[in-house]
């Protein structure tokens, strides 16, 4: 009997995105558009317009229309940093059965290869998910400082380029120049106050954002994130205009809320938490899995870091089978979690 | 493959590149604009680098050079900071003033200069302690310039000492200009302020919708100004009430207006230039003429032309009557935002690659450029 032909696997959303690449990359090439047009007419005037249109109705505050700004961004971003944090928990939650991976195929690096991709298959998990959401944030963060720049106008020559970016609005061409005071801040230079809150909320997001870990080089690779990444950031807050500090604070506080949502507190263990005064000092979860991650429960995740547990035990039964078993054991987990915080309720 | 310390490593790697890039992209501060000017046969002209040269208008050679003396160019900052970048060398903006054998300079570090006009000797400075983004005024033996802190501050053109200063509620950019022992000048405040040259008393006020940066004209008991409001303004000059308002433009006005014939010609930064009959400020051309850019500088006339430069470092020569044009120079490869300057039917362009051009007005022929570099 003949074998049947594979279909044609016929996405139109794809060949709809395919289309319009092309088209973009003619219009490139042929010059019709060119990629400062792009840049601007996409995120720059939009943003220099919103932010100078936003300080005339903010009590002429430029400092909080780029609060607004930033929290509307974040916003918008909501649903790709979602995406960011939960691949880099699972990610983490797969280290083990990668170790395991790398051990057992050292010698063989397609075969290698070609297992991890399976795991990341069977897994759920895109590799990249960490690291497109953060790459997304990048033009943001140079439009909003270049339109920061450019809206505080505080050259001559920033307030004639301005003059070239402005929508033809009267309310927002007389809303210029712009108050460049917020606070104790001058918006328009760096100031070290601010540059010390971006440098601290810097810390706790990355102490926050670290998990934790039994493998040494990943340990000492953890420590210098979490002091190099503070210190860059404070250094260039207090060489940079200080209204792209307030952008970087107030987006960091946000990101520390939506990390806590997800992860918790992670390496971050607050002293001044409920259940460390109950308990004392964070106590380790008598969990073998979690025992050879080094994993350290902070109490009131206990939920969290289990099933995170659970996810790594999950990944290191092969086939389909034992994860639909550690999934279901994490189901059941939660619901008497659940069902013991109703009855506590009830006593109470 | 991937792995967590691969993706830290290459997210630090990434954040310092881009971080890197953003310091370098948003370090393109102030530069300045200096402009030229002519007075007793000798050509006084800004450089780019912060020096005042006198050159022979005929020919563009050297008669002295001057630059302030170490230390005084300004307030250093440090080489990374970008910031801070706008106090950064000696830069100005506007043409030097020159009167009673003395060229008066004002920095963009807040320093106020006057240099002796024959032997470019260094007579006195002043410190305002703001930055100065226009240029200086000379009149009633006085100097009046105007400061980011808001305040217009005149000093004693013979010696640089303190006369008077008079707060606005924004910065002044605006070059100012003495007529009558009035001193006009306006603000970003959105207020054009009419003073006592004597004491600094406010005679009047006059508000717009916008800043003010471009430096008023004074013609016949009128004052003409445009705004950031998009509008052209005819004032009384004696009392700061509105004579006509040109509501036409599509962008700002930061440039002088020129004076002849009856007429009002102004550039915007819509790219146009406009005739404006003086009398009510109706359109004196059929149509405005559409430059390539912004028109930035102070147009002029010079031998029965209209003599205007778009910022892209086009130079035009325009008929005063029909705004047709005559004669267009395009060698200049860099911006032009310095005030044009004329003498005797010369037409002297700054342009930001530090070269002065020397163009005949009436034909646009080039008569010499000379770099203004050391």
């Amino acid at each position: 009997m003949a074998e049947a032909k594979p279909a044609i696997n016929f996405n139109p959303r794809r060949l709809v995105i395919f289309l319009l690449i092309a088209v973009l990359l003619f219009l490139l090439v042929t010059g019709v558009i060119s990629i400062t047009g792009i840049w601007n007419t996409i995120l720059l005037n939009p943003m220099v317009n919103f932010l100078i249109l936003m300080s005339k109705y903010l009590f002429g505050s430029f400092g909080i229309a780029i609060i607004i700004l930033t929290i509307i961004i974040r916003l918008i971003m909501f649903p790709l940093t979602m995406r960011q944090l939960q691949s880099s928990k699972a990610m983490q939650a797969m280290q083990p059965k990668m170790k395991e991976l790398q051990k057992k195929y050292a010698k063989d690096k397609q075969q290698l290869a070609a297992e991890t991709t399976k795991l990341y298959k069977e897994t759920g998990v895109n590799p990249l998910g960490c690291a497109f959401p953060m790459l997304i944030q990048f033009p943001i963060w140079i439009a909003l400082y270049q339109s920061v720049i450019q809206a505080l106008a505080y050259t001559p020559e920033n307030l004639l380029g301005l003059s070239k970016q402005l929508y033809s609005s009267s309310v927002i061409r007389s809303a210029l120049p712009l108050n460049h005071h917020f606070l104790w801040l001058d918006l328009t230079s760096g100031d070290i106050v601010m540059a010390i809150l971006t440098a601290v909320s810097m810390w706790l997001l990355q102490k926050m954002s670290t998990q934790p870990s039994a493998d040494p080089q990943q340990q000492s690779m953890n420590r210098m994130m979490l002091w190099i990444m503070p210190l860059m950031f404070g250094f260039f807050a207090l060489s940079l205009p200080s209204g792209l500090a307030v952008y970087w604070v107030v987006s960091n506080i946000i990101s520390m809320v939506m990390q806590y949502r997800v992860t918790g507190w992670g390496t971050l263990t607050m002293p001044s938490l409920p259940s460390f005064l109950k308990r004392g000092a964070p106590q380790p979860v008598d969990n073998p899995a979690a025992k050879t991650e080094g994993i350290v429960s902070t109490g009131k995740n206990d939920e969290k870091s289990t099933a995170l547990q659970q996810k790594g035990a999950e990944v290191e039964g092969a086939g389909s089978d034992k994860n639909e078993a550690v999934r279901s054991d994490i189901i059941s987990r939660r619901r008497k979690v659940r069902h013991g915080k109703r009855r506590s309720k009830r006593k109470n | 493959m991937f792995n967590t310390r691969r993706i830290s490593l290459t997210k630090v790697l990434i954040i310092a590149v881009l971080l890197a890039a953003l310091v370098l992209s948003g370090c393109a501060g102030a530069r300045g604009w200096p402009g030229a000017q002519s007075a007793g046969g000798t050509l006084y002209v800004g450089t780019m680098d912060g020096r005042v040269l006198a050159l022979n208008p005929d020919s563009g050679s050297r008669r002295w050079d001057w630059q302030p003396t170490a230390g005084q160019g300004g307030q250093s900052v440090s080489s990374f900071s970008c910031a801070g970048s706008t106090l950064k060398g000696g830069l100005f903006y506007g043409a030097p003033a020159v009167a009673n054998g003395l060229v008066y300079v004002a920095f963009h570090t807040g320093k106020v200069y006057a240099i002796d006009a024959a032997s470019g000797g260094q007579k006195w400075d002043y410190d305002l302690r703001s930055t100065v983004s226009g240029g200086v005024a000379v009149g009633n033996d006085t100097v009046f310039v105007g400061s980011s802190d808001g305040k217009l501050t005149a000093l004693d053109a013979g010696n640089g000492s303190f006369k008077w200063e008079f707060p606005t509620e924004n910065e002044v950019w605006a070059t100012p200009v003495v007529v009558n022992g009035v001193v006009y000048f306006g603000s970003l405040d959105h207020s054009f302020y009419a003073l006592s040259a004597a004491d600094g008393t406010k005679k009047w006020a006059f508000k717009t919708g916008g800043g003010i940066a471009s430096t008023p004209l004074v013609v016949a008991g009128v004052v003409y100004v445009g705004s950031f409001d998009n509008k052209f303004y005819a004032l009384d000059a004696n009392t700061g009430t509105q004579k006509w308002v040109f509501d036409g433009a599509g962008n700002w006005f930061w440039s002088q207006a020129v004076y002849g014939n009856g007429t009002i010609y102004a550039g915007c930064l819509d790219h146009n230039v406009y005739a404006l009959d003086a009398g009510n400020g109706t359109l004196a051309w059929p149509k405005p003429f559409k430059a390539s850019d912004q028109v930035k500088s102070s147009p002029v006339i010079a031998g029965g032309v209209l003599v205007v430069a778009s910022e892209d470092g086009k130079i035009y020569g325009l008929d005063l009557k029909t705004g047709d044009k005559k004669w267009e120079f395009a060698n200049i490869t860099t911006k032009v935002l310095a005030p044009l300057c004329v003498a005797g039917g010369t037409v002297y362009i700054n342009s930001q690659d530090n070269k002065l051009y020397a163009l005949d007005g009436e034909t646009g022929h080039q008569v010499w450029n000379v770099p203004l570099g050391k």
